[in-house]
């Protein structure tokens, strides 16, 4: 299989730590796995954090690096293409937002033409997708903003340090709602449909 | 209460409408551009304004201007935007105008770095602008501590009539962490103050606020009657100590690496090492009395910064250097893990 799949949605939906789990999952299954950062508003908490990682599980990461620039924000080096022909999926970890969004678009003529799938990660948590309508209206803006439209919803409700196994109980209503609003498919619902280690990780935690 | 996820940025710009400011005046530096992004997204809701000024240094002076009608306002950036208002804040302390400055640290000197940094506590607690200038700041480490402050920061301007400052640093405000605020509050109509410039209408006697004051006469008199009145802000200084009583070594540090120093601390005492915690939550005034309370049983205190070593200073002094102050730092945008604290720990342990 060749095989793009984008991951996007709100800041702190867990965007990130939820491509990190794909592509280890996807890598453990055999797959020759990539994983492209193009989050290029938020330099903090990104995939290129991941390197190590990474390289011990065999995946490759298409990061740009800020070292031996005069910028303080990072650039985009990917060549869809190029990775395409030596790996058998590519995951590009987006930017949160319609800002974060913006980036996909140079690249939306060629994910259009090679096909893609585009998972869009909520957390009902977040103070800006409290609800399913104000998510929905996140994905629009997103998808304006790229040029690309979500396939798929992936239910990523957390509280941090805080998350209890109620806390992505009590979220299903609300991932239902927004696949219902979207008709788009819910990945999971329930926590062993995909379940989720923690790598992105604050410094202090042991 | 329902607890949702914020960034410690957008927190604190959440929990300033809430405490009811009116006017945002800023200029965009990163890692802090979520503030000024969540208030223009949601300031006018409460009847406010937010406005990106031309520089730091026009935001500053509009601050000034703003604060002189007596409407609650505040600014925000990080390292280097900070180091061009000082020429405001200082007009301000010589003004005795209230206002809420959050100082999010970056990597120095120039502009270094958009990663973390503690390298610009002296700026804030010492070197905030010309003159005889020293403004309260608080440094919170987590981020329901900061909607917290954030109010209590905005009472304190308003009751010493001085700029106060939020100092964190780019991970506080870049991480997430569940966070709650309280009920919505019927929103207080505030009164003018009797000093604001709002028009005097030939109704009353005409105000003039200013930092400029040519007789050394009238000079003196106002830096004597303003350090008479901040002297009430030590009063208010805060701070927590954990496991301090038996402890052979206790800890110090602020914001990030106060959070860092507690992992290195459960490290240390699963392994039976006696050691404690103190964090200043307020760093100026610095929290002397109760450092001293806490480090009383101390063989030795290490003191943690994301800097070559600068609050180091203020914790020596505070004990009156009867203590041997050993530092471990981390810069560069470096957070130092809890490990190599444990390991610095052990070290000293030798000498013990």
């Amino acid at each position: 299989m060749k095989k793009i799949i984008v991951i996007t949605g709100h800041y702190g939906a867990g965007k990130t730590n939820f491509a990190v789990n794909l592509a280890l999952k996807l890598s453990h299954e055999g797959h020759k796995s990539a994983v492209a950062d193009l989050d290029i508003v938020n330099p903090y908490f990104c995939t290129h954090e991941f390197g190590k990682m990474f390289e011990e599980a065999g995946i490759t990461l298409v990061a740009s690096n800020i070292k031996g620039t005069s910028s303080d924000v990072p650039a985009v080096n990917l060549n869809v293409g190029g990775v395409l022909a030596n790996h058998d999926v590519l995951i590009i970890d987006a930017g949160g937002d319609d800002e974060g969004a913006k980036v996909l678009g140079r690249y939306a003529p060629e994910l259009e033409r090679v096909g893609y799938e585009m998972y869009y990660v909520v957390n009902c948590n977040r103070i800006q997708t409290q609800t399913a309508e104000a998510t929905v209206q996140v994905l629009r803006a997103i998808e304006s903003a790229c040029g690309l439209k979500a396939t798929a919803i992936f239910n990523n409700s957390h509280l941090c340090g805080e998350t209890t196994a109620d806390t992505f109980a009590e979220s299903l209503p609300y991932a239902d709602e927004v696949a219902a609003l979207t008709g788009l498919p819910l990945l999971n619902r329930d926590v062993e449909a995909f379940p989720i280690e923690v790598y992105v990780k604050l410094p202090w935690f042991m | 209460m329902k607890k949702t996820l914020m960034k410690g940025n957008e927190a604190i710009a959440e929990a300033a409408i809430r405490a009811g400011c009116k006017c945002y005046f800023g200029y965009p530096i990163t890692p802090q551009n979520e503030i000024g992004a969540y208030l223009s997204q949601h300031l006018h809701k409460k009847g406010g304004t937010f406005l990106q000024a031309e520089s730091e240094i026009g935001a500053i002076n509009m601050v000034y201007g703003c604060a002189a009608t007596g409407t609650r306002c505040m600014t925000s950036s990080s390292s280097p935007g900070i180091s061009l208002k000082t020429e405001g804040i200082s007009y301000m302390v010589g003004a005795d105008l209230p206002c809420v400055i959050v100082s999010v640290q970056r990597g120095g000197p120039g502009l270094g770095t958009i990663q973390p940094s503690q390298a610009d506590y002296m700026q804030a607690t010492k070197a905030l602008g010309h003159g005889d200038v020293h403004v309260p700041v608080f440094a919170p480490c987590s981020v329901q501590e900061m909607v917290d402050i954030t109010t209590e920061a905005f009472d304190l301007a308003d009751e010493f009539l001085t700029p106060v400052v939020i100092l964190l640093d780019g991970l506080l405000g870049q991480m997430m962490e569940p966070v709650s605020f309280g009920d919505d509050a019927v929103e207080q109509k505030r009164e003018y103050p009797d000093w604001a410039v709002t028009g005097h209408e030939n109704k009353r006697e005409y105000r003039n606020i200013t930092s400029l004051r040519l007789h050394p006469e009238e000079l003196e008199e106002t830096l004597i009657a303003r350090q008479a009145r901040m002297e009430g802000v030590k009063a208010r200084t805060r701070s927590q100590a954990v496991n301090c009583e038996d402890a052979d070594i206790v800890v110090v540090a602020y914001g990030t690496t106060a959070r860092v120093i507690q992992s290195a601390m459960e490290m240390a005492r699963a392994e039976g090492f006696k050691i404690g915690t103190f964090r200043p939550i307020t760093v100026a005034p610095f929290p002397d009395k109760q450092i001293k309370a806490a480090c009383k049983n101390a063989k030795q205190v290490l003191v943690v910064e994301m800097s070559l070593g600068q609050m180091v200073h203020d914790v020596k002094a505070a004990l009156e250097f009867s203590v041997p102050v050993e530092f471990y730092g981390r810069q560069g945008g470096f957070v130092p893990g809890p490990e190599e604290i444990f390991e610095k720990i052990k070290e000293m342990t030798v000498s013990l």
